[in-house]
């Protein structure tokens, strides 16, 4: 794609990657419509091309005209201690509310079970999502993950032999197979919600260039 | 359309702009070839780097801007909303007080030559 290395900057340099894609993509159209003027003026396809991106301005340009206006920084790039650090435990605490609601109103089922399973890989990918779409240093989301394992709940809720509700919260240290095996989600959320991490890592030589 | 980060030229290409999304809807090609039409090829830029501008303005709320679908060709076209007209009558009252400072600086040059 010829703006490539103009999106790359922009992302390194903070820009939301809404507005890098339509950037790119009116630059394009740009590009295209010169390139066709150029061709209506009796150039050649080689000539018309090199004369219409000449026209449209130097990479560097391009790329400096976007990073210098106000706005357009996405949030992962402002404040990334806010998404990376903060909203973990932000979203941590409410899917540990909204599952208690949920126990008190409807009782505690599969349902529950497997969103308490899902909900801390799910955040997980989300950061790292967020932080490779803005092309961040992996140690935010590293650090954003290793928040969630610690928070990661293990909610527990069931209605008792009195028909009282009982509500626990707390951390499994698994330091017997028994333990481990008995506490499988919670067990499953933390091996879930380690491969992003993972992949993260393992990937790390090309997210940071 | 180069900001040259100057009080002189801080705005032009803004008023430029919001100046010609007066009259009509346009997209940003043909923003760039009423500028050099209109001003007889003596403003010819970069000519990307009015899209950051327009995006500016549109974030700011001067301008609006939708997708049409022409000739099988999504364009993205820009609008003046009322916020963006009153920036222009600003823009434009500066931009006339500036060029009456300047004009009268030059007769008084003139005069002294």
């Amino acid at each position: 794609m010829p703006f490539d290395a103009i999106a790359e900057t922009l992302l390194k340099g903070g820009i939301a990657p809404r507005h890098v894609r339509r950037y790119v993509r009116e630059l394009d159209d740009h590009l295209d419509d010169l390139t066709a003027q150029q061709r209506a003026a009796g150039y050649d396809d080689a000539d018309a091309a090199a004369r219409a991106r000449a026209r449209l301005g130097e990479d560097a340009e391009l790329a400096q005209a976007m990073l210098d206006q106000p706005g357009m920084r996405s949030w992962p790039a402002r404040m990334p201690w806010l998404v990376f650090l903060l909203l973990p435990p932000i979203l941590t605490a409410a899917t540990g509310l909204a599952l208690y609601a949920a126990a008190c109103f409807i009782g505690y089922g599969a349902a529950m079970t497997a969103v308490q399973m899902l909900a801390a890989p799910a955040m997980a990918a989300l950061l790292v999502l967020l932080a490779g779409r803005q092309r961040l240093k992996p140690a935010w989301p590293l650090l954003g993950i290793a928040l969630l394992q610690l928070l990661t709940p293990l909610f527990a809720a069931h209605v008792g032999p009195h028909q009282n509700l009982q509500v626990g919260y707390g951390m499994v240290i698994p330091v017997r197979w028994s333990v481990a095996l008995r506490f499988w989600p919670v067990m499953l959320s933390h091996i879930l919600t380690f491969l992003p991490a993972a992949w993260l890592i393992r990937r790390r030589p090309r997210t940071v260039r | 359309m180069r900001n040259e980060n100057n009080s002189l030229s801080a705005g032009v290409p803004e008023l430029m702009i919001l100046r010609l999304l007066q009259d009509q809807e346009m997209y940003g090609y043909e923003i760039v070839q009423a500028i050099a039409v209109r001003s007889g090829q003596a403003l010819t830029p970069g000519e990307g780097v009015v899209y950051p501008v327009l995006h500016g303005l549109e974030k700011d709320g001067a301008l609006k801007s939708r997708s049409r679908t022409v000739k099988g060709r999504s364009r993205v076209y820009y609008t003046l909303t009322a916020k963006g007209a009153k920036r222009l009558n600003h823009l434009a009252a500066n931009w006339n007080m500036l060029n009456a400072a300047v004009q009268a600086v030059m007769a008084g040059s003139a005069h002294a030559i």
